[in-house]
């Protein structure tokens, strides 16, 4: 009998320990990445969260800091502006020079680069642990490869060749080189195909990644690394989908219109990160609307006077050339796409002139990016318009540029530039009468043109294309050298925004940051030349 | 008349020989089956010298299976022998011991000695014991000490049985006798317990002798027992006698000054020792052992959870302490060194506490009460100036700064000479405040307990109340506990027992922190009403501006309560089976269920200020109400299964532990509330009152434990000791693959007062030993090497901003995105502790002074540490094992007993302990004041040197512009420590530790006749505090300076003055963290003192109570330190408790009565 009940109480105990998960524990107020990931929903999450990270900042107050939002302001169109602490601001550094290892701007980028990168990795780690659907599962994967490589191709038309992270790492894993520029360039061609291969050709959702937004994408990149006759190719396959048209609105702006909210998923638009409230706004309107204005923004993006000088006569030529021109009315006789691209001194803004401070105030230019306004909600607030990343337009200059510069020129690449020129005076191509029809087969007329054409169709919109234009132009020593001005002040003198600063030998280049060289070790991880 | 003695007759076992075969084989494959030995052949090595013979045949009963059952006068068993034998046949060992004058008789292992008949023949001495006679029924007796003093309450039992009694108060008992040839033992407590066989005789004159012999002392290790003198490892032990009249809510400072080893570091004076040891907000001590070991806890020993705190086991199961009866301890072992601790593997590294609970023993019930009732009042609490002087210094700093005068020479004068007390009343609301509460403590513990030879238990049940000297600020606890054992069966091969205990405690308070009300009452203007002659409470608006607070209308209103309900049970049962002899295994079960139940009520109060133009009261300011319901669980699962085997042959002695423990702690909290009640509210349930405010928070902790661990003792004769000990541990925290490892330790002993050369009368005993092994620490938090998914932001991010909800829209539909939330570190481990420990054991002049020394070298490494990684990471660095710390030190402990001939014992037991620390290795993430060299609790800033005292100084000082503006005459002068003329942040430098490198304690008493005295001091040396906020800051928050600022301040005419110029601009220069404000904080303190009177014998009879004490009693009665105004302990371990806002420290005066029935 006891020896029965000793064999009880002992056998009772040993039974208590054999539970195999005994010391599998997970935790119980948050998810964890084992039990994750088993079905079609996990998967979507995922996603969800890979799509976040363009909006990140969306709800937050500082949103306007990544990247996009803020590189025309390192080119000679725009200056960052604000406080002093703002983001914008502090791309001053990639305009005087002063862009150091050290510099917690250059940090950022990067940070904010692999950060997202990680989440994309993450996905496409974990990913094929779900229960799905295959073919929707190849789309999402397309869809997160596009994004990281989106992410990639700013990492390396900046930096050149950096470390090609392309799953989750651990600490123990950080100790890496860069890849080659190479390596680096061909990962995103082939992520690039990859994924469009498995894209569809018009999304479910608006806001989903195409198939038309990886060959735009491509075409851009191949464009920034001088692959001409490569770029021309994605180029024409995004043309030749039919998908997409130049957007025209009522009133002939479509020019103006084609980012405005109330036009947003219109069919100019390859790929925009979409904004909604009350769930997801930003802060960006608030940012760069004039301050001392009824709208109380922040003054941030500050437009100078060399990109209203870029603007043609309705002749179709510069305003050095142009008899048109009246110095004492520089904004007639332009290029209509000048009154719509820049707010001046003296413009309504919400049934208000811009006057006084508002233009006046040391840091003001008097010139305002009109194109980035949301006109459907001005002032100081949390707005949901959309951020237009990739439109119609910069395809068409594209294919225009890769075929000039890789001397296959024919009529196609006039069209498509005049199919932009068109628009700009709302008519159609066709309708040479009415607008300043491209017509030459020069070489060198054509890239004068075509760089000209791109700087003021896409430049201060929400892109880096100005930015890339000028170092693939190799012409930032020349616009990024001498006094930035803005805007004539009642004196009559331009205003000085500041000093520009370029240096060729090492500023096509950024640097990578001090700190990750200093934490992987300089043997490893290699400075760009210069720094 | 026959008299029979054995040392340890409860050892005595009366099984049968016959083996039991093993059954069924558990995991435990060391087990072996004894063999039978008979008498006759039974083998023993012995080497005795000079030993009474008494002694040698203990020694050979404890290593045999024999038990000695003899008369003391048929031998002269005090006769003093040597004697040397190796594998000696134990009837010839015996034959040489007693000359051949006594035969054997045995039964089972029982040997019973007689005077050797002539007439026998040597060929038949051992004989069956059967063939004595027994005809013996009644027998009746008197049991006196070696004086012939009667001893009252000793215990008779008839072996064997359930029959027993207890001798009356003239020591004299009589029993009837349920079988022939019975053996009674008697036993008392302190002395050495007798065994008679009853034979043919009627009448006993039992004389017990006193047991003065500490080197029988049993000391509890881990999973056990052990004797002192075969201890290897470094244990410090503290008896019930010590702590057990401690009127004191917690046990925690009970032991301050009482385990060298032990750093208790009280900081506040709250009552209730809530939130687990060290509870920032309680009167519970930090408990560090041996230094601070590990780094990232956020002051190093304050906070709770610790990754500093020792291991607090209560009969082997984690408890809490802060909420145990102190009446209920019967032992408290502390083991230090890592061959004491490493049977507890990842939960050592920080040492490990044993409470061990009071057992029954055999013999009559003993029922006791012990109870008291006595009253705290603030102690060592600021001195500060009246309003009178507040103003006039307010004025001068006005002036000093260049600034108009605030207060005219009317409100001087009527505040000098108090004719306007109602516009220029002098109201000190802290004043008011520490003295709002009644300070009444009260305290109760009934117990009972006793025993038969099968059947023990203990009882107890307690209750403690303790009113705050803050009015709300109250803890009150009820205790019960039940220990009982049960043997089973004829042979008595099996034991069960329960041991179950609950703590009900309440720990009441304000909805405000203590420490917010303090500051708030501390900073209250002088001359600001506090509750207005129609009793509206006044929101102080007469001299400050809008301060709107108001702390005595918080506590008296009151604005909120917030009391915490603690419910602590835990119900274990075992079971105990002697497979063989030497083999015992033993299976035990616990549950713990430990909840906590928080009320928060906040009122809907208003605040007033009198209009003079209206003539009114309007609302100067209002409180919403607002209700919470916090509910925490907490459910811990214990299954151990230990096995036991023990075994001498020769003069080897065996002992060999193996042990399966398994724990599982499930923790899950629920906190919901709604605030912003507006409206006078009388409902306390959430669902009565407005639902718009909701808030609603729950989490769930789980965490696992399984181990198995061993142990093994030899020793060759007690002289040669050895012991190792391994603990395999897996741990939930830990990932899958690497969760298991393996601590091991080693120690050796070395008993030289046993050996043959060493011939000297002073040692008792002289033993050197030393150990190693290796200890780990779990505290690092749980799942952290799980990846996680979260569906906020939380990587790293740009402005650090957190909390971002992940969200994105397609199309027009917002979707949530789930996402890590921290890079999951699979390689996260244990931080590990390497302890070397050597030490010195030794007793000498009879016992009467024991001495023990130790030195410990102590290194944790793995230290979790977030370092800085590159950016291509993609998040936030997640912690891992990097750092490095060292601690090392040493202990000394002195006792000394003496018992002179007149009617005076008394005792003096002194302890010191030096521990130093410092920072080894930092993987390169040293930064200002945590670099590689530097202690944990480092204090870091500017060295002062002095005060300016003319523009001549400062413009020949360096530049001191960096505090923002130059400094005026008046202003503390820092020195440029890297001489580069500027002081600025690169000037700072270390300025000492605040965790003392030496404590200190002393316990002394006496007993003459019928009075007890006793004392307890506690101290610490060799660390700094850095005091700050109003102890050094004329007008900090506009407090009222302290009365030694007066006349201390620096003027022209007084340039010696102490403290800097009075000012209130500028104050940031000269209240830097610095030397001039770091002061040496060491400090002794008169812990408790207690007188207590017995009432004598003749008394006592006639009240049929066995023993009646009184007592007086204080708690903390005395502190002597450099460091006035403010318990010096405060800043014990964290600099920033040295504040004048921490629950002040109160002295406690009490009376109390111990009753024994």
């Amino acid at each position: 009998m006891k020896k029965i009940l000793f064999l009880i109480t002992i056998s009772s105990i040993i039974t208590f320990s054999c539970n195999d998960d005994f010391l599998e524990e997970y935790p119980q107020s948050q998810l964890s990445e084992d039990l994750f990931w088993q079905s079609e929903d996990d998967a979507f999450q995922g996603l969800v969260a890979v799509y976040a990270r363009l909006g990140e900042r969306g709800s937050a107050f500082d949103e306007w800091t990544t990247y996009l939002w803020g590189a025309n302001t390192m080119t000679d169109v725009a200056m960052g502006g604000g406080w002093a602490s703002s983001s914008f601001h502090r791309n001053d550094i990639f305009q005087n020079g002063s862009v150091n290892p050290a510099s917690p701007t250059v940090l950022r980028y990067w940070k904010y680069l692999y950060g997202s990168i990680r989440v994309a990795n993450n996905f496409l780690k974990n990913i094929e642990r779900a229960e799905m659907d295959e073919t929707v599962r190849r789309g999402y994967i397309a869809e997160v490869r596009f994004l990281r490589a989106f992410w990639y191709t700013i990492l390396s038309d900046n930096w050149g060749g950096v470390p090609l992270v392309i799953e989750p790492l651990g600490i123990a894993d950080l100790k890496i080189p860069r890849n080659s520029d190479d390596e680096v360039k061909a990962f995103i061609i082939s992520e690039l195909d990859n994924s469009a291969a498995d894209l569809p050709a018009t999304a479910a959702d608006p806001g989903r990644i195409t198939r038309g937004a990886a060959n735009a994408l491509k075409a851009r990149f191949l464009l920034n690394n001088e692959m001409y006759p490569e770029a021309a190719v994605a180029a024409k396959a995004v043309m030749d989908s039919g998908t997409y048209n130049l957007f025209q609105d009522a009133n002939g702006q479509g020019y103006f219109s084609v980012g405005q909210q109330a036009n947003e998923d219109n069919s100019e638009v390859i790929f925009s990160i979409k904004f909604n409230m009350p769930d997801l706004g930003n802060y960006y309107q608030t940012a760069i609307m004039p301050p001392a204005h009824i709208n109380q923004g922040w003054g941030a993006f500050m437009v100078s006077q060399v990109f209203v000088d870029a603007f043609e006569c309705v002749d179709g030529m510069t305003i050095d050339q142009s008899p048109l021109f009246d110095p004492e009315n520089p904004y007639k006789n332009r290029d209509p796409r000048l009154n719509m691209a820049v707010l001046k001194e003296g413009d309504m803004l919400a049934g208000s002139p811009l006057a006084g401070g508002t233009v006046n105030d040391a840091v003001n230019t008097g010139l305002y990016p009109n194109k980035a306004f949301n006109y459907l909600h001005t002032g100081w607030g949390l707005y949901d318009m959309d951020i237009v990343l990739l439109r119609y337009a910069e395809v068409l200059l594209t294919y225009a540029e890769a075929k000039i510069e890789s001397g296959t020129i024919d009529q196609s690449v006039l069209d498509a530039i005049n199919h932009v020129r068109a628009r700009a005076y709302n008519t159609v191509f066709t309708d040479v009468d009415n607008y300043p029809n491209v017509t030459t087969l020069n070489q060198s007329e054509l890239r004068e043109i075509i760089r000209r054409e791109r700087n003021v169709e896409l430049a201060n919109e929400h892109n880096d294309t100005r930015l890339q234009d000028i170092k693939r132009w190799r012409i930032a020593e020349d616009v990024l050298n001498g006094t930035m001005f803005g805007a004539k002040n009642d004196s009559g003198e331009y205003r000085v925004m500041q000093q520009l600063n370029f240096d060729s030998s090492k500023h096509y280049l950024w640097p990578i940051p001090q700190s990750e060289i200093d934490l992987i070790g300089s043997d490893i991880m290699t400075q760009n030349p210069g720094y | 008349m026959k008299i029979y003695q054995t040392s340890d007759v409860e050892h005595l076992c009366y099984n049968s020989k016959t083996k039991m075969k093993l059954t069924f084989v558990l995991f435990f494959a060391f087990m072996l089956s004894a063999l039978a030995n008979t008498f006759g052949q039974t083998e023993i090595s012995i080497n005795v010298k000079n030993k009474k013979i008494v002694k040698v045949l203990d020694e050979i009963e404890a290593k045999t299976d024999f038990k000695f059952i003899y008369r003391l006068d048929i031998f002269d068993f005090n006769k003093k022998v040597s004697l040397k034998a190796e594998k000696a046949l134990i009837k010839d060992v015996l034959d040489q011991l007693f000359e051949n004058k006594i035969v054997y008789y045995i039964r089972d292992t029982k040997v019973l000695l007689k005077q050797k008949d002539r007439n026998e023949v040597s060929s038949t001495l051992i004989k069956s014991m059967d063939q004595i006679e027994t005809i013996q029924k009644s027998i009746n007796g008197k049991v006196t000490d070696d004086e012939g003093n009667p001893l009252p309450g000793a215990t008779i039992i008839e072996e064997g049985t359930n029959n027993g009694t207890t001798s009356d108060f003239d020591g004299n008992f009589s029993i009837i006798l349920e079988n022939e040839n019975s053996i009674l033992k008697i036993s008392y407590v302190g002395y050495l317990s007798q065994s008679i066989i009853t034979e043919d005789r009627s009448n006993f004159n039992i004389t017990l002798i006193f047991d003065n012999s500490s080197l029988d002392e049993v000391v509890v290790v881990g999973f056990g027992t052990q004797k002192k003198i075969n201890l290897t490892g470094s244990i410090a032990v503290l008896e019930n006698e010590q702590i057990e009249n401690r009127p004191t809510s917690n046990v925690t400072t009970a032991l301050a000054g009482q385990l060298p080893g032990l750093t208790v570091s009280q900081q506040r004076g709250r009552p209730g020792g809530m939130n687990g040891q060290g509870g920032a907000d309680s009167n519970a001590g930090g408990l560090n052992v041996r230094g601070v070991g590990s780094l990232g806890d956020p002051t190093g020993i304050v906070y709770f959870p610790s990754k500093n705190a020792p291991l607090v086991l209560i009969d082997g199961i984690v408890g809490d302490m802060t909420n145990l009866d102190v009446n209920d301890i019967q032992s408290v072992s502390l083991l230090k060194d890592a061959a004491s601790a490493a049977i507890y593997g990842v939960r050592a590294a920080n040492g490990v506490i044993l409470i061990t609970t009071k057992k029954g023993k055999t013999g009559e019930p003993i029922i006791k009460y012990h109870g008291g009732i006595g009253v705290s009042e603030p102690y060592r609490t600021p001195e500060r100036v009246g309003a009178f002087q507040y103003a006039t210094m307010y004025n001068a700093a006005l002036s000093n700064d260049g600034s108009a005068l605030r207060y005219t020479d009317d409100d001087l004068n009527k505040w000098s000479t108090g004719s306007s007390p109602n516009s220029h009343p002098d109201n000190d609301q802290y004043e008011q405040l520490i003295n709002s509460g009644n300070g009444i403590r009260n305290f109760h513990n009934l117990s009972a307990s006793g025993g038969t030879e099968k059947t023990n238990y203990s009882l107890s049940l307690g209750h403690f109340d303790e009113n705050g000297i803050i009015e709300l600020f109250d803890y009150s606890r009820t205790n019960y506990r039940l220990n009982f054992e049960q043997t089973i069966g004829a042979n008595e091969k099996l034991k069960v027992g329960v041991n179950l205990s609950g703590v009900n405690a309440m720990q009441s308070g304000s909805t405000q922190l203590a420490g917010g009300l303090i500051e708030n009452a501390y900073t209250a203007h002088p001359g600001d009403v506090i509750q207005y002659e129609n009793g509206l409470w006044a929101a102080g608006q007469d001299w400050t501006a809008a301060s709107g607070t108001n702390a005595i209308a918080f506590v008296k209103a009151p604005l909120g309560t917030y009391d915490q309900n603690y419910n602590d049970y835990i119900n274990s049962i075992f079971v105990e089976y002697d497979l063989t002899n030497d083999l015992k295994i033993r299976g035990r079960v616990t549950y713990r269920n430990d909840n906590k139940h928080g009320d928060f009520f906040d009122n809907f109060l208003k605040l007033y200020r009198y209009n003079s133009s209206l003539n009114d009261y309007t609302v100067g300011a209002s409180f919403n109400g607002s209700i919470r319901a916090q509910y925490d669980k907490r459910k811990d699962v214990t299954n151990q299964l230990i096995a036991t085997y023990q075994k001498q042959i020769n003069s080897h002695n065996f002992s060999v532990l193996l042990g399966y423990e398994q724990l599982s702690f499930t923790s899950t909290s629920i906190d919901a509330g709604r605030t912003e009640l507006t409206g006078n509210n009388t409902i306390t349930q959430l669902n009565g009152v407005d639902p718009s405010n909701d808030q609603a928070f729950g989490d769930e902790i789980i965490y696992g434990l399984r181990s198995g661990f061993g142990r093994v003792n030899y020793n060759f004769n007690e002289k040669y000791l050895f012991e190792a000990n391994v603990r395999y541990d897996g741990t939930s925290r830990f990932p899958t693959d690497t969760r298991f490892a393996a601590f091991p330790s080693f120690s050796a002993g070395w008993n030289l007062s046993e050996e043959n050369f060493f011939d000297s009368d002073i040692f008792q005993n002289l033993k050197i030993r030393a150990s190693w092994g290796k200890l780990g620490n779990q505290e690092v938090g749980d799942y952290l090497f799980r990846q996680t998914l979260g569906s906020l932001v939380s990587r790293e991010n740009i402005f650090g901003l957190g909390n971002v909800p992940i969200v994105y829209s397609f199309g027009n539909t917002a979707y949530t995105g789930l996402d890590e939330t921290a890079v999951a570190n699979s390689d996260i481990t244990w931080e590990t502790t390497t302890i070397s420990d050597v030490g010195i054991d030794m007793s000498i002049f009879n016992n009467k002074v024991t001495f023990t020394a130790d030195y410990f070298k102590k290194t944790t490494n793995d230290i979790l540490l977030s370092l800085p990684q590159p950016a291509i990471l993609g998040m936030l660095p997640p912690t891992i094992n990097a750092a490095s710390v060292d601690n090392e030190g040493f202990e000394i402990a002195i006792t000394h007993q003496n018992k002179t001939s007149g009617d005076l014992n008394y005792f003096i037991n002194t302890n010191l302990s030096y521990v130093k620390n410092e920072i080894t290795d930092l993987k390169g993430s040293d930064a200002p004041g945590r670099s590689v060299g530097d202690p944990i609790n480092n204090i870091f800033g500017y060295v002062a040197d002095g005060i300016f005292n003319s523009q001549a100084e400062i413009d020949a000082a360096p530049d001191q512009t960096s505090f923002g503006g130059a400094p005026v005459p008046g202003d503390i002068r820092y020195v440029d420590i890297n001489n580069d003329g500027v002081v600025d942040p690169s000037d700072r430098e270390s300025l000492g530790s605040y965790f003392p490198e030496y404590t200190f304690g002393l316990t002394a008493g006496l007993n003459w006749k019928n009075f007890d005295f006793s004392m307890v001091w506690q101290g610490a040396a060799g660390f700094k505090a850095l005091t700050t906020g109003p102890y050094v800051q004329p007008f900090y928050n506009a407090a009222r300076p302290l009365q030694n600022m007066v006349n201390n301040t620096w003027t022209e005419q007084n340039q010696g003055a102490f403290y800097p110029r009075l000012s209130v601009a500028n104050q940031a220069r000269n209240y830097q963290s610095s030397s001039y404000w770091t002061r040496d904080s060491s400090f002794a303190k008169l812990r408790n003192l207690q007188i207590g009177y017995s009432l004598p014998p003749s008394i006592l009879n006639s009240l049929k109570i066995k023993m009646l004490r009184l007592y007086i009693t204080g708690e903390n009665l005395l502190h002597i330190s450099n460091i006035k105004d403010l318990d010096p302990e405060f800043a014990n371990g964290d600099p920033f408790a040295f504040s004048a806002f921490s629950y002040p420290s109160s002295r406690f005066f009490s009376t109390g009565i111990n009753i024994t029935f």
